[in-house]
């Protein structure tokens, strides 16, 4: 393992020795999926009907983008979250619930309008010391790869979707190895907001269907305000209401089920 | 008062600051979300809200760090000087292994607001930062055990410790100079709301750092150039420095980019950084890469 630093390094060496690229571009190419809470992002959300609250760091590191044609681009990058569950149980504490990690790296590919994005993705669920003394914890440890294609159909409208298959299993079951995700976003047009910033109104709607525990419909509804300083700015902040109904999308509860509203406040820094 | 009606409150002051500020911001000095951070990430820190992977060269453990910088607002009134109001957040996790699995031995959390300046090669940051610690899940069946003496084989600890409730808050200034792009020097101050032990009364804690960089040199479209950091602290609760070295490379889209990768080898010695270890010795030698973005 010790060695991968090694190989990733030399790797880039080569890389970009061998032709034109585009180091540590800005902003990905496959726009992230801002309607998918496993997306790397920071964010936190309250749960007002649960005293429950979820906490979200997460980063997209791209490290390359090359052109093969006038109309292709190519991008390599890896990204890593972790996003934990607090929950209120007196003045000013929070004990945490459950924290999962992910780490992965992927490939993307966009043309005009139509991007994809095939990614291996390893994620570990470990129980909080909420729940340490109280709760027996499983080995919560999988890998995946997911490929997602998204079609932008304007500015305003966005649907993606694609298959994905579970690698690796532990805890290890003989449920259906594949599942889907998709989803579409849509969005307002901007306007003007306090002192020259802008915004726009945004809606997604995020699904995602597994083989586990005898079949699960996971889907994320968010409608909210996305804000930025400028129309093309990269950095944004948006603030949305989230009602999420499906299985838990913590690894340690994924066999219970679980619905709620949700206040989110998400930074794109 | 409910504690979640009290950080209900939090969000809403923060949303309504958001939504002020740019009140505020009348004039062409002002601008919202910028892309860069005007205080300069202290590098040489290892709690520094950043992307890295630190691998023990000496022991069994992994450091997985995420975390970042969200510059909400920036005053620029001139050329060399700036002023900026943000968040940040990081997330820190221990990591053991036995064979192709890597047993969580501890969470950190860090979450706080930052104000911060810079006037020429001078440049400042005060935070307040809430921090809370978890002891891994790993530790599990070792804390179902009274005496806490029987381990499962599959859980052979990085350290050994029973839970600590670690959940406290400091206020912390730096102050730094930079007089040119290959040295810099920095020194920073703070107090804690509590003291972690209890009658040591020494809340205060100190830090000094610098560091050091080689002239780039290109790699096709891009530069690279070597690196040294040296940072000290002083915990005045434990009474101990803690110290960490890093040299390493330092890997850019060009000189000017504030995005980076960095590989390096780091030396630390003191006691642990992760707060359910606080009070045991800790000594590493380590391979880590870091993503500034």
């Amino acid at each position: 393992m010790k060695l991968i630093f090694l190989f990733c390094f030399l790797s880039l060496t080569g890389a970009v020795l061998a032709d034109h690229w585009d180091f540590l571009p800005a902003e990905p190419l496959f726009s992230p999926l801002i309607g998918d809470l496993r997306e790397p992002q920071y964010a936190v959300v309250a749960r007002p009907d649960q005293n429950h609250f979820d906490g979200s760091i997460g980063q997209i590191v791209e490290f390359l983008q090359w052109q093969t044609n006038d109309t292709t681009k190519w991008a390599w990058g890896i990204d890593g979250a972790g996003i934990l569950q607090l929950v209120a149980t007196g003045p000013a504490t929070y004990p945490l619930v459950v924290s999962d990690w992910y780490l992965g790296t992927y490939f993307s590919e966009r043309s005009g309008n139509l991007s994809n994005r095939l990614e291996y993705e390893h994620v570990s669920s470990h129980l909080g010391d909420y729940l340490i003394y109280t709760v027996p914890r499983i080995i919560y440890s999988r890998e995946s790869l997911q490929w997602t294609t998204s079609y932008d159909f304007s500015p305003e409208f966005r649907l993606y979707g694609g298959p994905c298959y579970w690698t690796h299993l532990s805890p290890d079951s003989d449920d259906p190895r594949f599942f889907f995700h998709a989803g579409m976003e849509i969005y307002t047009d901007y306007f003007r907001l306090f002192a020259g910033t802008h915004g726009r109104g945004y809606f997604t709607y995020d699904v995602k269907v597994l083989g586990e525990a005898g079949g699960v419909v996971d889907q994320t509804f968010q409608l909210g305000i996305q804000w930025r300083w400028k129309t093309d700015s990269d950095q944004s902040i948006r603030m949305a209401v989230i009602y999420y109904t499906g299985n838990n999308e913590y690894g340690q509860f994924y066999l219970n089920s679980d619905s709620y509203w949700g206040l989110g406040i998400f930074f794109v820094p | 008062m409910n504690s979640f009606l009290k950080i209900k409150q939090l969000l809403l002051f923060l949303i309504l600051c958001l939504g002020t500020a740019p009140l505020c911001a009348g004039s062409a000095d002002w601008s919202f979300l910028p892309a860069s951070t005007v205080f300069k990430p202290l590098i040489g820190e290892s709690r520094e809200p950043l992307m890295g992977i630190v691998a023990y060269l000496d022991q069994l453990g992994y450091e997985g760090q995420v975390g970042g910088t969200v510059e909400l607002v920036r005053y620029s009134p001139q050329d060399d000087t700036r002023f900026a109001w943000g968040l940040f957040a990081l997330g820190d996790i221990l990591l053991g292994e036995d064979g192709a699995t890597f047993p969580m031995k501890d969470a950190d959390f860090y979450i706080g607001t930052y104000f911060s300046g810079q006037l020429g090669d001078f440049s400042f940051r005060v935070e307040g930062l809430h921090e809370s610690t978890h002891l891994g899940d790993s530790y599990q069946t070792t804390v179902q055990t009274s005496q806490g003496d029987y381990l499962d084989s599959s859980q052979i600890p990085l350290y050994y410790n029973q839970e600590v409730t670690y959940t406290r808050e400091n206020v912390n200034g730096t102050i730094s100079i930079q007089p040119s792009e290959f040295f810099r020097l920095y020194a920073g101050a703070g107090v804690w709301d509590i003291p972690l032990i209890e009658g040591v009364s020494d809340p205060i804690f100190t830090s000094f750092g610098t560091e050091v960089y080689s002239p780039y040199w290109p790699v096709d479209h891009s530069a690279m150039r070597a690196y040294l950091t040296g940072s000290l602290q002083w915990k005045g609760d434990q009474e101990i420095w803690d110290m960490e070295v890093q040299l390493g490379l330092q890997w850019k889209a060009f000189a000017a980019a504030d995005r980076a990768l960095r590989v390096a080898v780091l030396y630390y010695t003191g006691d642990s950084q992760f707060g359910q270890f606080y009070n045991v010795p800790d000594t590493h030698l380590a391979l880590a890469s870091f993503f500034d973005f």
